[in-house]
């Protein structure tokens, strides 16, 4: 019993001195400055009490904030500023701490301010408000928080200069302003390009309508005149005419359809190849050309566009001939074969797909793209007419269709072009 | 009946001709000299002092110098004395919008120039049905 | 490592008690951290707790002053007070023993 109480004793004086040394290393901490806060424990719990060192980092911290940052007591003053905030306003920080803060504000805005102050107390917010500096207003936004400490709530104010922003925004304004000016610019130049494709195609009727009367006329009143060559000519040029005047009329309206909807209606593929094929009547025979028609599908389409398609590309197929060889154009309906064409095309069923393809010279494939674009020629001048805009007009009729024109050659070796368009509009 | 008074403002020498050219054999018109344009017309017509003399039909070219067919037309329809003479317009084109403005401004009829013969004799006879 | 672990089978259970981000609470965070990597490596587990934030779980434990280590585990519960920059104070706390052959860096 006794040796066991010396035992507790022991173990009871260990624990004691333990208690000693830990009492001891607190004091120890606390006198070397070591800790930053005490704890106690009252009634109302438990309380922390910061020593002075403790908010240093929280004091650097906000002193070095690019914001400005306050804090006003229930009256309205200042009894914390930062450093920034004070530059901000262009005071002396001591001159900041102690003024009341809507002195800060532009005068125009302090009644505003004023109307939330009291709201702000209860609720947290932003608002963009513009404060008072030396001559000139600084658009800021300010965050707004209530903060209820022991001796009184106060008010803390993070304030954030705007001006950089406002400048950001003011230039994207302007930037979307001559965005604007040059939309503008480009419609009114889009309407001038349009005014000109209006007026040269109605110039160029008036001498085309010459023609048309007087060749007409020439056949009215002097064909006993005429040798059966000469009266051949005269039908020709009647007919040249005629078939210039569709074309004249054609782009008029194709230059108006680019700004209005375009009118579809079920257009006849066959049929409008067979028209094409009788206007070059002549020249397929000056070539000794044969042309291959095969069964071709209706299709939504505006006509006079479409036609314009087929005539391009027909008449590019008797225009690039290889010298030589008579000239063979097959035009006929193929299956889609997305895959051979290198397309991605969903619901197949609903397009069909127009081969044109010929014999003649061809174009090197590297091009297949590119003789679609505006006055694209690739074969010299000297030997091959033609305008160079008829497959640029081909492709954007097919667009304005939602369909797709391929082309495919390889030099020397003829050319085909692929149309693929939607059955129905 | 009586043969109409056709006067042509037109001024195009090519297009003056064929008027002669077309409209000489017909018995029903009496084609009047040809002014040049609209300015030449009203002068021409101030200088009727008889009424009866005005002419029966005006055909205006759309496409002139100096006054174009609209603008004699328009002229034509606010005076007066030449009001109600009756009116068309003709031209190499004739789009909806110039039907319509046209028409607004009182022509009896607009038309594209005719390339043959038929299509002169059928728009002449058009004409005369309007008045 | 110079050091021998009484238990080498459950490692150590610490709480750091801090008062947000200020300088001693700081440095004990450091100096803490630096001690057990160095000397119970991957065998311990360390909370961090911050009074401010996290007062609740402050109120559970008798705390004096800030920052304080306790280690929980293993047993006896072992307090320390101060920004941990004695590390043989530390280690004693922990209930470590350091070899001679180490320096005692403090």
């Amino acid at each position: 019993m006794e040796i066991k109480s010396l035992v507790t004793i022991r173990k009871k004086i260990k624990e004691l001195e333990h208690q000693l040394t830990e009492a001891k290393d607190t004091i120890e901490a606390i006198r070397m400055g070591q800790i930053d806060a005490l704890v106690v424990n009252s009634k109302e719990g438990h309380r922390l009490y910061t020593l002075e060192t403790a908010d240093v980092a929280y004091r650097v911290f906000i002193e070095k904030m690019t914001e400005g940052a306050v804090s006003l007591n229930s009256s309205g003053t200042i009894i914390y500023s930062n450093s920034k905030f004070a530059s901000m306003v262009e005071s002396p920080l001591a001159k900041v701490i102690g003024s009341t803060f809507v002195d800060f504000i532009a005068e125009d805005e302090r009644s505003t301010f004023l109307n939330v102050f009291s709201k702000e107390w209860t609720e947290d917010g932003k608002r963009e408000i513009s404060l008072r500096a030396r001559g000139t207003k600084i658009p800021v936004q300010l965050s707004i928080n209530s903060l209820d400490l022991d001796v009184e709530t106060s008010l803390n104010i993070i304030i954030t200069d705007l001006t950089f922003q406002k400048s950001t925004q003011k230039i994207l304004k302007e930037k979307n302003e001559q965005l604007e000016a040059l939309n503008e610019a480009l419609a009114r130049s889009n309407d001038d390009l349009q005014q000109f494709a209006s007026v040269a195609s109605h110039d160029l009727q008036e001498p085309l309508r010459k023609i048309q009367v007087f060749s007409q006329f020439l056949k009215d009143r002097s064909f006993g005149e005429l040798s059966d060559a000469a009266k051949q000519y005269v039908e020709k040029i009647i007919l040249s005419a005629n078939r210039m005047k569709t074309l004249i009329v054609d782009i008029l309206t194709y230059s108006r359809l680019s700004a209005e909807e375009s009118n579809f209606e079920s257009v006849r593929l066959r049929s409008i190849c067979e028209e094409i094929i009788e206007d070059f009547d002549l020249c397929i025979s000056e070539k000794k050309a044969v042309i291959e028609l095969g069964d071709l599908p209706s299709v939504d389409a505006n006509k006079g566009q479409l036609r314009q398609v087929f005539n391009n590309l027909i008449s590019n197929a008797l225009k690039f001939t290889t010298p030589g060889v008579h000239p063979l154009i097959t035009i006929q309906a193929k299956k889609i074969n997305a895959a051979e064409l290198g397309l991605s095309l969903p619901e197949e069923e609903r397009y069909c797909r127009v081969s044109i393809k010929d014999n003649g010279i061809g174009f090197d494939e590297r091009y297949a793209a590119s003789i679609f674009s505006l006055f694209e020629k690739l074969n010299p001048k000297s030997s091959y007419e033609g305008s160079g805009i008829g497959l640029a007009i081909a492709k954007k009729i097919i667009d304005k269709h939602q369909g797709i024109i391929i082309a495919k050659s390889n030099e020397g070796a003829g050319s085909e072009f692929n149309i693929i368009l939607p059955l129905k509009q | 009946m009586r043969t109409k008074k056709v006067i042509l403002v037109e001024d195009d020498p090519d297009d003056r001709d064929l008027f002669v050219i077309f409209y000489s054999d017909r018995k029903d018109i009496d084609l009047l000299p040809s002014v040049r344009n609209g300015i030449e017309l009203i002068n021409y017509l101030q200088n009727i002092s008889s009424e009866k003399e005005l002419p029966d039909l005006i055909v205006l070219d759309q496409n002139m110098p100096v006054m174009n067919g609209k603008q004699t037309l328009g002229y034509l329809k606010s005076n007066d004395r030449f009001s109600k003479i009756p009116a068309v317009v003709y031209s190499t084109y004739a789009d909806s919008r110039l039907i319509i403005e046209c028409t607004r401004l009182g022509a009896n009829m607009v038309a594209v120039k005719p390339i043959d013969n038929d299509g002169y004799q059928k728009m002449m006879d058009d004409f005369l049905q309007v008045l | 490592m110079g050091v021998r672990v009484e238990n080498g089978e459950v490692g150590y259970v610490l709480k750091l008690f801090v008062s947000g981000a200020s300088p001693n609470s700081i440095r004990a965070i450091n100096n803490l951290k630096a001690i057990c990597n160095s000397y119970i490596k991957e065998n311990y587990q360390l909370e961090i707790i911050d009074v401010y934030q996290e007062s609740d779980v402050a109120q559970k434990e008798q705390i004096v002053a800030l920052p304080m280590l306790i280690k929980k585990f293993p047993l006896p519960e072992r307090k320390l007070i101060g920004d941990m920059s004695n590390t043989q104070k530390v280690l004693d706390g922990l209930g470590l023993k350091k070899l001679s052959s180490t320096k005692d860096g403090d």
